[in-house]
């Protein structure tokens, strides 16, 4: 701050010679005080639980219904789906690479499979030769 | 003597919001406030008498309008843009009982200086009162916030709704000013 002032004012300091009648500032609070009017407060409600959660529950409706309606529009779309739309939805899993591999695999049969049958056939016979001997 | 009680700004203006302790808070308000105010409004309009008028109708405006002050602006800020309009309403209307023009600046306001009993300033002092009273209402305001009160820019930049280099330019133009009219005046 210093920089900012001039050499004028450095002489002639901060003291601007105003002064006060003796004791002015209490005696002006206590008549001050006294003559203040009446005046109305408006007081700031607190806030119930149900307006402090409302956002809330609005929030989770709002989700709620989306939900909702994504799942008629998915129910809605499956039925009224044509076989050629199906056909379509087929081949385009098919093309992928991933889902066709899926869809062979699910065609398989596995080892566990390929022992029960052969199992089974072999119990035939067992039985055949018994009935036989 | 009972100490006095700890002035907290947050607890006294929630205390300002409610019916049964708003009176006493504003009480705790006056108390803080009346003499930086005061010697803001003095240096403004100059005469005692007149900066007491003006103290008490900036106070009385704070206390009828306290329901709209909210919080938002530190409660200093927001007397001190009371105290500000009402000084400046003031000269305005006594530059109107003396048929002096709205244009013209504030030197009438020392005019009288030397007879003010509640003045004890020298001749160098009222040279500067009479300085200071060339400048526009508005450069007034920001040397006497600078100089006399040495309050920060940021802190007059919340009151006077102005930025802070415009303010740094202001007191700049004023120092300018005032040496200016030392030099024609010696």
């Amino acid at each position: 701050m210093k920089k900012e002032e001039s050499k004028i004012l450095d002489k002639l300091g901060k003291n601007a010679g105003f002064k006060v009648p003796d004791n002015y500032f209490n005696d002006f609070n206590a008549r001050l005080m006294e003559s203040l009017p009446e005046v109305k407060i408006t007081e700031e409600e607190k806030p119930t639980m149900w307006v402090r959660v409302r956002p809330f529950v609005y929030m989770a409706a709002m989700f709620a219904g989306v939900w909702l309606m994504m799942n008629i529009f998915t129910i809605g779309s499956k039925s009224t789906a044509t076989g050629e739309q199906r056909a379509a939805q087929i081949s385009a899993g098919v093309a992928n690479e991933k889902n066709a591999e899926e869809l062979i695999n699910y065609g398989s049969v596995s080892d566990y499979d390929i022992m029960t049958y052969e199992d089974s056939v072999n119990m035939e016979m067992e039985e055949h030769d018994n009935a036989g001997n | 003597m009972a100490a006095k009680a700890k002035y907290d700004e947050a607890e006294i203006i929630e205390q300002l919001h409610r019916q049964d302790t708003c009176r006493a808070a504003f009480g705790r308000v006056i108390e803080h406030y009346s003499e930086q105010l005061y010697w803001h409004i003095r240096r403004m309009v100059i005469d005692h008498d007149d900066a007491n008028d003006v103290l008490q109708n900036t106070f009385i405006k704070a206390w009828t309008n306290i329901d709209n002050f909210r919080g938002d602006a530190k409660l200093s800020t927001w007397l001190y843009k009371i105290a500000i309009n009402e000084s400046i309403t003031f000269i305005n209307k006594k530059k109107a009982l003396n048929n002096i023009s709205i244009d013209d600046d504030d030197s009438f306001l020392v005019n009288n200086l030397e007879a003010d009993k509640y003045f004890d300033g020298d001749e160098a002092q009222i040279k500067l009162q009479k300085a200071i009273a060339t400048l526009p209402d508005k450069q007034r305001l920001v040397f006497n916030m600078r100089y006399y009160e040495e309050m920060k820019y940021e802190d007059m930049s919340e009151i006077l709704g102005t930025s802070v280099g415009a303010l740094k330019a202001s007191y700049h133009h004023a120092l300018k000013k005032i040496e200016t009219f030392f030099e024609n005046n010696d």
